[in-house]
């Protein structure tokens, strides 16, 4: 199960509402590559995974991804804080403060509303870990580009945060490719779905 | 096999801390990522905080055009021990997972591990209850009080 601990991972503290950059950011809580499906995806994925390793790596990254949420849920919380309302009606906000006011909807920019569509769980394991080494590049993407969006230098520091974590996360899960690998068929280790065919 | 193991972790150590190690021979059609070496260069967990990871050979910063300079940790608002010490927990968490023979890797863990409870324990004493079952200081319930994690106040 999971227990709630009343503190971010990263401190979040952003002194100026932005509802123009908030209304980017939320891409990250509820977007094709956010933290909503990066969390969903690999706490789906561990059940089919055959070895503890594996197991063990996408329940705790999973976890870490929830935590990445409640961040960016947070920034986007504190973007859009007592705003004017001038900056309600602004070009970049007005199309979300009409369906969600200044809640924290999971929504890409663009509008669209979170998809399981965006994620895959395929059961079988190297699929699915080169799904998630994909998974971390998009993300890693996502946090660049809203890094040369903003100037808040508020907002900067858990974006370049969360983006560094997207990197270890790569690392990691091409590790978890190489543990798995070491168990199969060196010379062909798509010989059978070790999800399956191993009950380990 | 422990001849093998010697000549990895001395080829891991030749390539410096910011490359690992692959198989001189991989099957083709297959993903690889390098091996990150054992006991690799680590930062302090409060810089580590600020980088986003414990190690220096993962830090891999956006250096494009746009946006404005890192700060120093010390500019950060609210950074606190207690997430600094909790983080190097998690990084070493992940790194363990795939590295669970790394001797001296379990002993910082634990060490951290060591370090996180009496901030928390701490924390507790001074009325700031991380979950429900710590919310009861001098006989009250103190779960409800502000502040929740997203509305933290700035600075002024």
């Amino acid at each position: 199960m999971f227990v709630y601990e009343k503190k971010l991972q990263y401190p979040v503290r952003i002194a100026n509402p932005n509802p123009q950059l908030a209304a980017v950011i939320i891409s990250q809580y509820g977007g094709p590559d956010g933290e909503l499906g990066a969390s969903l995806r690999y706490l789906s994925q561990r059940y089919s995974m055959p070895y503890p390793e594996l197991k063990g790596l996408l329940t705790d990254i999973g976890t870490e991804e929830l935590g990445h949420l409640e961040m960016v849920g947070t920034i986007v919380h504190q973007l859009t804080r007592t705003l004017t309302q001038e900056q309600i009606e602004s070009a970049g906000f007005a199309n979300y403060f009409v369906d969600h006011t200044a809640g924290v909807y999971p929504q890409a920019a663009s509008g669209t509303p979170w998809s399981a569509a965006t994620m895959a769980v395929t059961g079988d394991p190297i699929a699915d870990l080169t799904e998630d080494l994909a998974a971390e590049q998009k993300a890693r993407v996502t946090y660049d580009n809203i890094l040369r969006i903003s100037d808040d230098p508020d907002v900067n520091d858990a974006i370049r945060f969360l983006r560094e974590r997207e990197i270890v996360h790569f690392q990691r899960f091409g590790e978890a490719v190489e543990l798995l690998r070491r168990r199969l068929d060196e010379k062909n280790v798509y010989y059978m779905n070790p999800a399956l065919n191993l009950q380990a | 096999m422990a001849d093998m193991q010697t000549q990895a972790a001395q080829t891991a150590e030749g390539c410096g801390d910011t490359r690992g190690t692959l198989p001189a021979c991989a099957p083709l059609a297959n993903p690889y990522v390098p091996y990150q070496g054992q006991n690799p260069d680590r930062y302090t967990a409060g810089r580590a905080l600020m980088k986003g990871t414990l190690f220096p050979g993962l830090d891999l910063p956006y250096r494009g055009t746009g946006g404005v300079e890192p700060r120093d940790a010390s500019s950060i608002p609210g950074m606190q021990d207690l997430q600094a010490v909790n983080f190097a927990v998690t990084e070493l968490g992940l790194y363990l997972d795939t590295h669970a023979d790394d001797e001296e890797a379990v002993q910082l863990f634990n060490q951290y591990v060591e370090q996180y409870e009496m901030l928390r324990q701490q924390a507790e004493d001074s009325g700031m209850a991380l979950t429900q079952m710590e919310a009861t200081t001098g006989g009250c319930y103190t779960w409800l009080d502000d502040p929740w994690p997203w509305d933290a106040e700035t600075e002024a």
